[in-house]
Order: structure tokens, then sequence, then C-alpha cells
């Protein structure tokens, strides 16, 4: 038994599906808009089966309670229901500092042109993936596939960049945003809202950016995954069911991931198995 | 008799004095840590640190001493390009986060035999743990490669067992051995005194 727990699948695929389905079942019966919690908890289980020493402040710490932060923002953005248009500015801000904290270490160490250079594309990928959230929050359909699609270009792409530790919490976001996704066919109730759309997106901005200076993923896969939650705005024609939503939207994001991951394999070439 | 012995006393003090420990550079391209470590229980893989510096110093009258080393992390080789990059990763030694390992000696004890006793602190990942080096023979002499004659040098192989959970490295535990085997090879140079 012991043995199933330590299967990097079973830690990163199957345990982290296994509870968003859970919780989003449960939740999405008792109280709708608090469904997306099924996204964090899947990742929680899968901190948990990997024993991640969560008593150690290092990047991958630092971005799993930044990933829970994002979800309890998520409850109370989602509380004021209404548009804010300057909630996105506020999301890139909060972006911007998270990953500056996550990588604070590596620019206490530059200076001049290397500094700015780290801190630029930081602050410009991770502050706009959490300001992204805003685009897709609004449509239960469109939170789970951006999640399912974020989620899985940043654990392949990760882990192509030579990290599978961070790749494994990539893939748990995607495996809980699968979850999340199955529910919301069957069940119409499930709401969407921040509480999922922005740690999905923060996550994935954040593993991103961390394998990108803390492993080796290209630079240049950041900027297809950071096209899918705009990719995920597609229009679609109202009165549409439910099923043929998901397939339109999976259809219309799947090339970004594609295109992320086939530029991560040329650039950091195949993982070694 | 006191006239003589209050004369060796006053030549014996500037003896003692004489009689200091002596300082040891690190020579960066003869000092290697190499570890050993269990491959998914198919074998035991080896690997090495390429990058390392620091000093030792030796009383080889009080029989103490001091080692204070840096290993660069980065430096990692197992033969491997995709798996000294792995390696380098948040998922092992997270090189770039923590660039360094460190150890720094709390005690050192040279035995009669030619051999030595470190004990000291490992730092790996921030994290610094008790670990003992048990050195079998410290050997000196002059580089016998060296033109002019003078560079006198000082070479040893230590040998160590770690567990890696204890630093915070628990990725693909048990898969990936907890157990480690360090040997270091280490050449310094004495450095001249003022």
């Amino acid at each position: 038994m012991q043995n199933w727990f330590d299967d990097p699948f079973v830690q990163s695929a199957v345990l982290p599906f296994l509870v968003a389905l859970v919780v989003a079942v449960v939740l999405g019966r008792v109280a709708p808009r608090w469904g997306g919690l099924a996204l964090v908890c899947g990742v929680l289980v899968t901190v948990q089966a990997m024993n991640l020493d969560m008593a150690r402040l290092d990047s991958t710490t630092k971005i799993v309670l930044l990933g829970v932060a994002a979800a309890v923002l998520g409850l109370v953005r989602d509380r004021f229901a209404d548009e804010r248009g300057w909630l996105p500015a506020v999301f890139f801000l909060v972006g911007a500092v998270a990953i500056t904290w996550v990588i604070w270490p590596v620019l206490l160490r530059r200076e001049g042109a290397p500094f700015w250079y780290l801190l630029a594309g930081a602050v410009a990928y991770v502050g706009w993936m959490w300001a992204a959230s805003e685009f897709v929050r609004d449509d239960v359909h469109r939170c789970a596939v951006t999640t399912v699609a974020v989620g899985t270009a940043t654990a392949l792409c990760v882990v192509l960049g030579a990290s599978a530790k961070l790749g494994q919490l990539g893939g748990a976001a995607a495996a809980a945003g699968g979850a999340y996704l199955a529910v919301a066919l069957v069940n119409p109730s499930l709401a969407g809202g921040s509480v999922i759309a922005l740690p999905a997106t923060a996550l994935g901005g954040l593993l991103g950016y961390a394998a990108l200076v803390y492993a080796r993923l290209p630079w240049y896969c950041l900027p297809a995954i950071a096209l899918v939650p705009v990719l995920a705005r597609v229009p679609l024609p109202s009165g549409m069911s439910r099923w043929w939503r998901a397939c339109i939207l999976l259809a219309t994001v799947s090339p970004a991931v594609i295109v992320a991951v086939v530029l991560a394999w040329r650039g950091a070439g195949p993982p070694p198995l | 008799m006191r006239i003589v012995a209050f004369l060796m006393a006053l030549f014996g003090i500037p003896a003692v004095a004489l009689a200091e420990a002596e300082t040891y550079e690190v020579d960066p391209h003869h000092t290697f840590p190499n570890f050993t470590i269990n491959h998914l229980g198919f074998s035991t893989m080896h690997g090495r640190f390429g990058k390392t510096s620091g000093t030792i110093t030796m009383d080889k009258d009080k029989k103490t001493g001091s080692v204070d080393v840096v290993i660069d992390a980065a430096s990692v080789d197992t033969g491997y390009g995709k798996r000294d990059d792995h390696l380098r990763s948040p998922d092992f030694l997270n090189a770039v986060e923590y660039p360094d390992i460190t150890y720094k000696s709390t005690k050192v004890t040279l035995h009669d035999n030619g051999g030595a006793t470190v004990n000291g602190k490992l730092t790996i990942l921030g994290v610094s743990k008790p670990v003992t080096l048990n050195v079998d023979s410290i050997n000196c002499g002059l580089n016998p490669m060296d033109p002019t004659k003078t560079k006198y040098v000082c070479g040893f192989n230590a040998t160590a067992k770690i567990k890696r959970s204890d630093f915070g490295m628990n990725f693909a535990l048990p898969a990936i051995g907890d157990e480690m085997n360090i040997e270091l090879e280490v050449e310094a140079g004495r450095v001249a005194s003022k």
C-alpha cells in the first residue's frame, strides 16, 4: 500500500483527482460557490503524498502557500460577484509581489541588467496569469478547462525542464481541474468563480516561472501557456449543451498547450527516462 | 639550577610560540567530494562535485585543527547531463536557491597513527546537521611536480555517511536511496605564513 502512495502518478494524478471529485460533488450540492475549493484540496493532498516539508520555507513551499492564499482570495473575490474593472490590475500587482517573494534569493544575487530582466519577466508572466483569472471566472466550464489546460501545460513543460517535483504540483492542479470539469458536466449548479480560477492561473504562473529560474524550463514556453485564459474566452453560442461547450473549449486551448510542450521538448530535450 | 631552569624557560617560550597551526588552502584541482547512492534498487550510482574551495588548519603539536570548505552545489557531475540538471533542480540540491554546500568543523582530533577525526556541521539546502569525517591518514610533503620545490602539500581521504532526508531532500524516497556514502579526496597547499 505504501508503494502505491510512493508512485508519482498516484501522488500527482490519481489522489488529487479523487479528492477533488469528492470535494466538488459534496460542495456542488451544499455550497456550489465553494466547489472550486476542489482544486486547492487536490493540490494539498499531493503535497501530503509527496511528503513535502512545509515547515521549510523554500521556493516550493512558498508556491504551495501562495496557491492556498489565492484560493482564499478567490473566495473573497467571489463574495463581490459584480464586475470590478480595477481587479485585474490588483491581481496583477499581487501576482508580481508573489513571484518576487518566490525568487527573492536569486534576485538578491543579481545586479544590473540580469536583475531587471529576471524581475521584469517574472512580473510580466506571473502578474498576467493572476490577472487573467478574471477572464474566465464567470463561467464554470471556462474555469475548469483553463485549470486543466494550464495545469497540464505547466506540468509537462516543467517536467521536461528537469523538475519532477514542481511538475507533480502542476499535474495535481490539472487532475483536480479534470475532476471539477467532470462534475461540472453533470451538475449544472456548480458555479465556477475565482475560488478555482485564481489558484489555477496563479499556481500555473508561479510553477512555470519557478521552473524557469530554479530548473531549466526554456522561457519561450511561458507565452504559450499565458495564451490559455485568452483562448478560453472564445465566444460560445447560448443554449449549447455543457458537453459541447467543454469540448469546444478544450479544443480551443489545446493548441496553446501543445505548442508549449513542443517548445519545452525542443528547448530542454526529452525527459531522462 | 634555578638559573638553568630560568634560562631554559626563557628560551623555551619562543620555541613554543613558533609551533603554530599551519594553514592550508584547498587545491580545487585535486579536491573532489564524491558520493554514492542507491538508484531505484538497481545499482549504486556514483557522483561527485567538481568545485570545492576552503581552508584547513593543522596544529600537529596540539593535535587539533579546523576545516572550512565550500562546495559548489551546481558542480554536481554523475556523468549524465540530464540527470545532473535534475539533481540541480528543486527536486534535490536546489542549486540555484542554495548554491553552496558547506562543512565547518567544530572539533578536529589528529591521531598518533596519522589519521584524524573531524566533527563538524554539514549544511545542505540551508539545513545544518552534525557529520563526522573519518580520515585514514594525512600525507604531507613537498610536491614533486613543483619546479621550485617549495610547495608543501597535505592530502587525505575522508569518509562519512549521511541521510539526505535529514537535510530536507525527500524527493523520490525510497526509490532513490536515503543513505549516501561520502568520500572526499583532498589536497591542500600550505599557505606561507606572513
